[in-house]
């Protein structure tokens, strides 16, 4: 596979994980990381 | 109960939550589930922190708990209905997250059609950033075993979206290799 062929694939698979991975995080993912740290003061 | 987490800790697991949905996404394929995997990462993480030696990756650590998380579940699951990839490409054809570029849906659309395996080392490789020998770690594997996944999943990504070596003449080949072995 030509190096260029092999580049244009890792772009593609990059742009698709990077769409998610730049998104906001859902509030109820901070939340429960929130609730985590709360009890564990207990 | 973990001992008391350091404001670093947490904020560096919080600075991880975007990667690890990409990560479950491509795994699962399906928003919902992918960020109730999140969620049981980031509680079991929480709770085994203990375990986690500061200062090391912390991002491999969390997808090596995310990536066994899936694959015990759908082990379970498969023993219950035979659901095997097809589901998968069924979820992401069915429901389409975004109109998106053309390129990208077929792009998508072909990466759900790779075997689990490839499609999990392609991603770690080339999205998430991990070294073979990270990738090799995470998915508890041979570093020559990632890179054969690798390989195969862009050879079989480049025939699906039919993406041929035009202008690469050295690497080309019209006629028939021959076969060794």
């Amino acid at each position: 596979m030509s190096p260029a062929l092999q580049a244009h694939i890792g772009r593609q698979v990059r742009a698709m994980f990077d769409e998610v991975a730049e998104e906001p995080v859902p509030d109820h993912l901070l939340k429960l990381l929130q609730d985590l740290d709360r009890d564990g003061d207990n | 109960m973990p001992r008391n987490v350091s404001p670093g800790l947490r904020d560096a697991l919080v600075g991880q939550i975007g990667s690890l949905r990409a990560f479950a996404v491509s795994l699962c394929g399906d928003r919902d589930r992918a960020d109730d995997l999140v969620q049981e990462t980031l509680f079991k993480a929480w709770n085994h922190l203990d375990s986690f030696k500061e200062g090391t990756n912390l991002k491999a650590w969390l997808f090596t708990i995310l990536r066994n998380t899936y694959f015990s579940e759908r082990r379970k699951r498969k023993r219950e209905v035979e659901d095997a990839d097809g589901s998968y490409a069924a979820r992401l054809s069915s429901k389409p997250e975004q109109p998106g570029h053309m390129d990208m849906r077929d792009f998508q659309e072909a990466l759900s059609h790779l075997p689990e395996d490839q499609r999990e080392a392609l991603v770690l490789v080339g999205a998430a950033g991990f070294s073979y020998e990270e990738a090799a770690e995470i998915s508890g594997c041979a570093v020559g075993t990632i890179k054969s996944r690798v390989n195969r999943a862009r050879g079989r990504l480049a025939d699906t979206l039919q993406l041929g070596d035009k202008d690469d003449t050295a690497e080309a080949v019209t006629l028939p290799t021959p076969k060794s072995a």
